[in-house]
Order: C-alpha cells, then structure tokens, then sequence
C-alpha cells in the first residue's frame, strides 16, 4: 500500500509525465497505467469519489497503451484535466479530511473518450469502473464565496503563525507576547459569519495571556494546546471556506477548545452571540482579556467537563484539564495514552491516532530535552569560570525548568524529580540563598547526566518495552544535602560515587545528544532526516548531469540563439551553486565536540587534583556530521592522554618553574581544502630519549640509526610500541596512540604531533572536509570506467620492455626506480575486454596504500573527477577491491576502487607465488 | 544444499490463499511467457539504458544503473529463469520493483499491460519435480485465454540472497 507521502509523490509524478506523453516511447503509458492502478487501491478507503476518478483515468491510459483510444490531444489533455481534478481532490482531503466528489465534465470527457471508441472493443479493464458522479460537483478549491479570499488570508495567517507557535519556546515571554498580539491581528479580518472562529482565536489568546503572567501551572504544556488549537481553528476555518455550516463536528471542536481556554463549557457552547465582537473590542487587545471572565477554577471546578471529556477519551481533552490546575485529581489525566502503559493509572485508551500523535511529542521532548542539557552542560560549565554571571545562571535554570514541565507532562517522574531538585538549587542560587560551591557545580553536571541516561531508559522504553529502573532516590537525597549546605567531601569523588546505586557515569552514554546545542540559540534550525538529505544530494547531482548533458548536446552547441548560451551558462552557474549548498547541508559545527572535551578535561582535573585551564578556538568550523561523529572516540583518547600525562601534577610544575596552572587549548581551523583540529598543552611533553629507548628495545630501531625529532614523535603510534604494557611510562604519551591513528586515517585524515621537553606538545589532526566527496581519478579499461581515489595514487607512467619482468611466468612486476611492484590487470581482474594488453603500449598507475605499493595495468587516465561517493547494496559488495560507486559526468554509474583491496589481494598473491617457487624449487 | 535453498524463503514469506492472490497485476513477456507482479511492488517502467556491470556478482545479476542519482541493481530475468539471452530490442526494458524494501530493476522482453485477475482465475503452479524451482511463482492466473504467471518478486530476490551465501561460501 502506498504511503500518504507517496500518494502525493506518485500524483505529482503522473500529472508531470501526462503533460508530455510521447506517442513513440512505449513504456509512458504502461508505467502510467501501473502508478494510476497504484493509486486506485491507494485512494479506495478514504477518497471513494477519487478513487473512481482515478479508475476511469487508469482505464483511458491503459486503452491508450493498447491502442484502443488514440494517443492524441483530445485523449492526453483529458488525462491531463483528469490528473489535475484528482491531485486538487487529494489537497482538499488533506486539508478538511473530506473526499471531494469529482467534477462531473472531467468524468464527461473521460467517458466520451471511451465511448468514441466503444464500438471497436470494451477492455476488461472496464470492470468496476463507474462513469459520471450523481454528486453535487465541487472541484478543486472550495466553493468561491465572497469571503473565500479573505479566508485564504487568514489561512495564510493563521499558518504562519502556527509554524511559530510550534517552534517557540514558551519560556521566552517576547515571543509569546508577539504570538499573541499576531493572533489578535487576525480578529478584525474574521467576519461575523465566523464568529466561531473569532471565540476560538479570543479563547487561544486568553490561553497565551495566562501563560505570559504565569498562570499556567506549565508555559509547555500551555503552548502544546494552543498549537493544537490554531490547528483546530484553521480546521474550523476551512470548513466555512467550504460552505459547511455549523455540524456537529463544529461544534464539539468548539467546546473543546472552550474548555482548554479555561471557559466553562456552557459558555463555550453558545458563544457566538455573547462574544460577537464588534470591531472596537477586536481592535483593542486589552478588551479582549477581561480578568474576570476567566474563572480560575473553571476546569477543575466543573464536573460536568471532566465527564464530559472523559467520555470523549480525547487526550487533547486530557491535557486541557491540567493547564492552570496541579492538583491531583489532574494527574491520572495527564498520563499519556500508550506512551507509558506501565504508569497509566485511571486514563482511559486514547484513539490509535492519539498514540501516533503522542508518540511524536515524546521525540520531539527527547530531542529538545538533549538540547536543552548539552545547553545546560556548557553554560554550567561557564558560569564556573564566571559565578556572577546571572544571566548564565538564570539560562541553566530555564533549561531544567523547560525540562521539568515536559517531562511532567507525559508523565516521567524520574525526570522531573531529578530536574526539580536541581532547579531547586539553582532557584536558591538566584536568590542568592545558595552559594554555588564547586561540589553544588558537581552535582548539577552529575544531574545532567543522569537526566540523559534517564532519557535515554524511556526512549528506550518506548521503542522496545524494555522498563530499565534506575534508582534516583539516592541521588535526590544527595541533591538535598547538597542544597542544604550538608556538602560532601569534595576531595573524595570516589564516594560520590557509590552513594549513587545503579548510576554509572559513561562518557559516552549519549554521543550524540545535543549536537550544536549552541548554535540553535542564535539560528534557527530545522530538523532534517538525513535520508531526505541524501535524496537531495543525489537528485541535485543528477541535475547537474542532465544540465552538462542538454548544455554539450550537438544541437544545442550548434545553435547560433546568444539567448540560449546565456540562459545555458545561468542554468549552469545556478545548478553548480545548488549542489555546493546541497553538500554543505551535512556540515555541523563541531562545537558540540568541543563542549564535551571541556567537561571531560574538568571531571579529569579534577579527580587526579590537578588545576587545568581549558581553552577553544574556531568550534564554530563545521565538518560533515559523520566526521564529526567519528572523531569524538580518538580525540577524547588524545584529550585524555594530555590531561592524565601530559601536563604534570602542580607540584611538579612548580618544581619545572611553571605556573601551577596547565593549559590545554583545542581549537579547528581551515587550512587548504582540510580541517585540522589541534590538541595543545604546556605540559612536560615527550621524552624523546626514552621513546627511542623503548623503540629499540622493542627491535623497531637500529640502535645506531640517526632519527629526526619527528620521525621519534611518529614513534608513538606505531602499535608495537603503543600497545606495549608499559607505555604509559613514556612520558605519558602512547596509551592506544596506535588506534587513534587507525581511526583518523580510517576517516581519510593524518595525525601529526610535535613535542618540546619540558613544555608541551602539539597534536594536529587534519581531516577532509567530508567523507561524501572524493577527488577521483576516472579511468578507463576497455568500455569500463573505474574511479581511482586521489590519494592512493603515486604516480603513472608507460612502462619500457624492460622494466617489465616476471616471475616464475606467473606474477608480472614493473620496475619503477629501482623497486620492483606486482602488475595487476585490471582487466583480467574484473572480467572486461581491455583495448591494450602490453603495458608498454597501455598505461600503468602506481598505487600505495596502508604503506604498500602496487602497479595497476589500466588503458587510459580520463581525467580527475570530484565525485560523491555512494554505496553499493550488499549483496553487490562482495569484491573487496571495490569501495564503493558513484555516477560519473555522462550519467553512468562508475565503480570505486579500494586501492586497500588491491594491495592487500597483490600482497597475498606474490607471497602465494614465492611459496610457489620454494615449492617447485625443493 | 536442498535444505539451504528453502529455509530462508519459507520463514520469511507468509504462505498466502489463492482468494489473497486476487488483484490487480502487471504483466510482462519473456519470450512467449507471460508474467505477472502484483502492481503495488512495480515502482516504475524504464527504457534500457548502460548497465555497468559489477565484478564478482551471479551471471543473472546485470549490474548497477543510476536511477535519477540512486545506484539500483539490476537482474536479468531470463539469466535467473534459465533461458538462453537473446538480443535487446527496443521493446527490452527495465521494471523497478521494490523487493523486500530494496529497489531493484528487472530486465524483461516487452512489457504487457495491467489487469485484473479474479480469485477463481487462479490455480496453485503445478509441480515439476525437483529441477523446475517454482518457489519463486505465487500462482497461475488464466484471464481470458492467457496463461499468466504470478511471480513472488521477494522470492526470487530471497533465492539470490541464498545464491550469493553459497557464493561465498564457495570461495
């Protein structure tokens, strides 16, 4: 069954292949036919009308494709009039939900098509299908009455400020305030033939009020159900758009958000003369929110509501109890339906719709809650440098607070004790009542990350089922202490600890929360699923293609219009600018990395006893999101190796005639098309002697071999060395160096480092920009083309007789300055026809990878090519000598050599073929 | 060998009725074959176009093609039913199917249309003994005098699947 999505995405599709219908290509019509029969059974259910409509249009292309009703222009553009009434029913059921029955000419055109042609054949096709609708006819927009266009500006509106009101934060009172006053704007261009819609709009601003003075018991909570309600106002709207008159739907709606607002429902029933406003009072935004026409208790105070909304089992309705009101009649009310089944008291089952609908809230709180702690962590971990800072306090304290209310709003009461405690805190340090302690600074990192374990327990909850308890009692109490200025022994974090049971602190519990946590205070973003990004990439590099292919064909090319080269060149530039920003789409900045070493160097300062001052530089340089993903695990390594080895303990330091202060400064920068990310400290740096003590011990070096400074940095992360028991002897440096190198390398990057004794070492990591775009060499074997990555390629040359030599008549190898390389022929490699079997006449390419050497027997080099990289599927990746594909300029998919595979396969096979020889020999 | 063949179709693929059967099919031709998939796995039909074959892969795997910026693989069907190849025509063309969530193409003679075919249509495929593999083949449709068989596109995919396990393993 084709998913709503698709159905739009299949209609769209149609419509645009039904504009141009190519007689002579046979496979148009039998695809149009399968994509309408698709939609038939698509649109069955809920679009009856539609559904036949598109019957009757799968029956007219099928005829055309068999030929019994001419491929002409009568016949195409009743489709194409067909198409367009179906996709303009389909946008009407998205909006009011309501199958538009279908105009009757367009039916009338369809069946005359077929009736010209009845007398030659009926298809069997035609079973099932009914002509003509007995319908009203209503198509495409509804009804045109005289307030239509006013009401589609509304719409306009109103939508507009419905995408706000879901996006803004409820604790930032400008912006509500702003919502409000747009909302109020809306009112004088309601008629009074929707007054409906004026109670609603007025009921939604009394909602916004009560949140600014801080009535509501919760500013999320409050702004969930207004975003609900200009949802159902643009319902309401679109229906008297449509002609409906006030139905039953209307009103129940109606009431509903009635008693969200805080109105009684009796009132909310019969508004519309009461608040029939005239155009003074909906001028005036201060006459609109008379206090006391709101009664406090009316939601909690009203049985009659309460049964009533029971009796809907709406969780809309649900949730409209607990604005204003926390008592706790409210609260089994406030479970949310299917969420969390174990602590769903009383509430009864909530339609399936509503569990798909909660179950995005509950993403969307995950996702927000991660960025609102990522936020917390790095503020918290400002105002440690900076306590007097109010305004840093007073962000933490929003965070958690925005927490709270979320999490007490589905009902997730680890999470919301856990962020009260804390908020508890930081409201005592507001006012001052608190001082904030480092031990207090402690607890609330400590807070964060039990709060993300905590979240990720109910993600995982409500992805498996799976109930994870994890005991947060002790840490509340600890929390408690803490506040009460009980503080524990700071010098002991080992305790701390153990007094929490069931909580481990893991660094990399939740690597990829709040990934550029930062960066959403000043921009606005939005969330993309990285498989649309992908399509992007792709559909905009197939627009390129198809944009060189029209701007290289010969017709083109031989055309003397000046307009059409100029147009061709703009098409080019624009295209070229839409794939650079297409690919630029995957860069995140890597600062939410940084942030995290921060922390990390802090907890470690602090558990070994030593005082460390931690800068960054450029955490605003972006890089592809894998990279960024990838490079946490090595550069906590590296950070974690500064802080343990690197830089001493004070009282060396003081001895070495050092401040007592380390530093260790990270920073990114651009540098030639790369990024590198540099780890400095002004520690004790490596003892260069000792490493290449251990060197030779270990056989690596010749005693007496002469080794640059560098070549003796390099040292550490050969793995013989740094995998060795005693490494971290040497200076420090060299726990695991060796697979911190694998790893950056595995991401097409090099690590570097440079030291001096007795005060500090530089690492440099230099990354490429991204790993979805490689420089390739484009080659040709035969009909074949192969991209060769860039950086595996030495060099290439056309090898003379004698540098040709076999061995053993099996293996063939090229001299190439005195060092002999194994020849592989690509083309017998891969199974293809080469042009050119001699590599004295072909061409043959030296390639190196993983520190090998291997010679390639290829027939021409085509060029360089910066290609994006895509996978192959897995049952097609059985080669180890490919790495992958990507479409080549002339749209053809072009297969990616693994110059590792190559190697490795040479290495392998000569070995085999030396055995060979001994074999023979003996 | 045999056992390895049916498993992993067999605890996959939910044994369905003949009445299930009944639907709306695309039909294609091999030869003087013809064939049917139900129309909701059929994505698109394409022209020929450059196939770049892919190295190591079964004889009835064709290569890869570039569908507008997505790299699909594509299967010939009569290399997978066993019948001789024969010269591509303008008629030869590329069904896009959606087998077991992944996009693959099928190369195929000549298309044929979309059609209904009823429940009372349809027979169970008889057996051949054991050298004809009609795991593959949901049932057999007789709409107006035409003999038309219903192909299980995720079947066919699975055997591949076994296929290239056994390919492996071979090596």
């Amino acid at each position: 069954m084709l998913e709503p999505m698709q159905v739009q995405k299949v209609l769209e599709e149609v419509s645009g292949a039904v504009m141009m219908i190519d007689p002579a290509d046979p496979y148009i019509l039998p695809d149009l036919a399968v994509k309408l029969a698709q939609l038939v059974s698509a649109l069955e259910e809920k679009q009856p009308a539609s559904a036949r409509l598109a019957a009757v249009l799968a029956g007219t292309v099928e005829a055309m494709s068999a030929g019994t009703i001419a491929v002409d222009e009568a016949s195409m553009e009743a489709v194409a009039r067909g198409m367009a009434s179906l996709q303009g029913a389909y946008v009407d059921f998205q909006r009011t939900q309501r199958d538009s029955p279908v105009a009757a000419p367009v039916m009338d055109e369809l069946s005359a098509l077929r009736r010209k042609t009845e007398g030659s054949d009926s298809s069997p096709q035609d079973d099932g299908v009914i002509v003509g609708t007995p319908d009203a006819v209503v198509f495409g927009k509804p009804t045109v009455t005289a307030g239509d266009e006013r009401v589609t500006q509304v719409l306009i509106r109103l939508n507009q400020i419905h995408d706000r009101a879901a996006n803004l934060n409820p604790d930032d009172y400008s912006q509500v305030a702003q919502l409000q006053m747009d909302l109020d704007n809306i009112t004088p261009l309601l008629d009074t033939s929707s007054s409906r819609g004026r109670g609603l709009v007025e009921q939604l601003g009394r909602i916004l009020e009560r949140i600014i003075l801080e009535e509501c018991a919760d500013a999320v909570q409050g702004m969930q159900i207004v975003v609900q309600g200009l949802a159902l106002l643009e319902d309401l709207l679109t229906e008297t758009g449509a002609g409906v008159t006030g139905g039953g739907d209307a009103e129940t709606l109606l009431r509903r958000i009635a008693v969200e607002a805080g109105d009684p429902p009796e009132t909310a029933t019969a508004p519309v003369a009461e608040t029939a406003p005239s155009p003074e009072t909906a001028a005036d935004p201060a006459g609109k929110h008379i206090p006391g026409e709101v009664p406090d208790s009316g939601e909690r105070g009203n049985p009659v509501a309460a049964a009533d909304l029971g009796a809907e089992c709406s969780p809309e309705a649900a949730l409209a109890l607990s604005i204003g009101g926390d008592g706790p009649d409210t609260d089994d009310l406030l479970n949310v339906d299917g969420v969390f089944p174990a602590s769903t008291g009383g509430a009864p089952p909530g339609p399936a719709q509503a569990v798909i609908v909660d179950a995005d809230i509950f993403s969307d709180f995950c996702s927000e809650a991660n960025e609102h702690l990522g936020l917390a962590e790095s503020t918290m971990l400002e105002l440690e440098s900076n306590p007097s800072d109010t305004e840093l306090l007073n962000r933490i304290f929003r965070s958690f607070h925005t927490i709270k209310g979320a999490a007490g709003f589905l009902n997730l009461t680890d999470i919301t004790a856990v962020a009260h405690s804390i908020e508890d805190i930081l409201d005592g340090c507001r006012k001052q009542a608190i001082t904030l302690t480092a031990a207090l600074t402690d607890v609330v990192l400590e807070s964060i990350d039990l709060l993300k374990d905590l979240l990720e327990d109910a993600q995982r909850q409500v992805a498996t089922g799976a109930v994870a308890s994890r005991d947060v009692s002790g840490f509340l109490a600890r929390v408690r202490d803490a506040a009460e200025g009980r503080t524990m022994d700071s010098t002991e974090p080992e305790t701390e600890q153990k007094e929490t049971p069931g909580y481990a602190r893991d660094g990399q519990s939740s690597s990829d929360s709040g990934a550029g946590s930062r960066a959403t205070r000043h921009q606005s973003h939005v969330r993309v699923d990285t498989g649309k990004l992908d399509t992007l990439v792709n559909v905009v590099g197939e627009l390129v293609i198809t944009q060189t292919q029209v701007a290289q064909n010969p017709e083109v090319s031989a055309s003397s219009s000046q307009k059409l080269g100029k147009d061709i060149s703009q098409l080019m530039k624009i295209s070229n600018d839409l794939q650079e920003i297409s690919m630029s789409l995957r860069m995140v900045p890597i600062r939410a990395t940084f942030e995290r070493m921060a922390r990390m160097v802090r907890d470690l300062a602090r558990k070994c006893g030593k005082e460390i001052v931690f800068a960054m530089h450029g955490e605003d340089t972006e890089l592809d999101k894998n990279v960024v993903e990838e490079i946490m695990d090595p550069l906590t390594h590296m950070v974690r190796n500064a802080v343990d080895h690197g830089i001493e303990s004070a009282a060396e330091r003081r001895a070495a005639g050092k401040p007592e202060q380390g530093k260790i400064l990270l920073q990114a920068y651009h540098r030639g098309g790369h990024i590198v990310i540099e780890l400095r400290d002004n520690g004790k740096g490596i003892d260069r002697d000792r490493v290449l003590q251990k060197a030779v011990d270990r056989g690596l070096v010749e005693p007496d071999q002469e080794l640059t400074d560098r070549e003796v940095h390099d040292l550490i992360f050969h793995p013989g060395l740094s995998t060795a028991d005693k490494v971290s002897d040497i200076s420090g440096r060299g726990v695991g160096m060796d697979v911190v190198r694998r790893n950056i390398e595995k991401l097409r990057g090099k690590v570097e480092v440079d030291s001096e004794p007795g005060s500090g070492s530089v690492f440099s990591i230099n990354l490429p920009l991204t790993l979805a775009i490689i420089d390739g060499m484009v080659i040709g074997v035969g009909e074949e083309r192969y991209i060769l990555p860039l950086t595996s390629i030495v060099s290439s040359l056309r090898p003379l007789p004698e540098q040709v030599s076999t061995l053993l008549d099996k293996g063939e190898m090229i001299r190439v300055q005195d060092e002999l390389f194994p020849l592989v022929r690509l083309h017998e490699r891969f199974g293809v026809r080469a042009l050119q079997e001699d590599p004295c006449k072909a061409l043959v390419v030296l390639i190196e990878a993983e520190g090998e050497r291997c010679c390639l027997l290829v027939d021409e080099l085509l060029g360089l090519q910066q290609v994006v990289i895509k996978g192959l599927s897995e049952q097609l990746r059985q080669d180890p000598c490919l790495s992958g594909c990507a479409i080549l300029g002339d749209g053809k998919v072009g297969l990616i050599l693994d110059a590792n595979g190559l190697v490795a396969r040479t290495r392998k096979r000569s070995r085999m073929s030396i055995e060979d020889a001994y074999q023979r020999a003996s | 060998m045999e056992e390895t063949m049916t498993t992993p179709v067999s605890d996959t693929a939910v044994e369905r009725s003949l009445e299930d059967l009944a639907g709306k099919y695309f039909t294609f031709f091999l030869g003087k074959e013809e064939y049917g998939l139900e129309i909701l796995k059929v994505r698109e039909i394409i022209g020929m176009m450059d196939v770049t074959p892919v190295p190591r892969t079964p004889g009835f795997v064709r290569g890869v093609i570039n569908l507008r910026g997505k790299v699909i693989p594509v299967v010939e069907l009569r290399r997978k039913f066993g019948m001789p190849d024969v010269e591509q025509t303008n008629e030869t063309c590329i069904i896009v199917v959606q087998a077991r969530g992944v996009e693959m193409g099928a190369i195929v003679d000549r298309v044929s249309e979309v059609t209904d075919i009823a429940a009372e249509e349809i027979q169970e495929a008889p057996s051949f003994g054991s050298n004809v593999d009609t795991d593959f083949i949901l049932g057999i449709g007789k709409s107006a005098g035409h003999v038309k068989l219903l192909l299980d596109i995720d079947r066919i995919l699975s055997a591949q699947e076994v296929d290239q396990v056994q390919a492996v393993a071979q090596n």
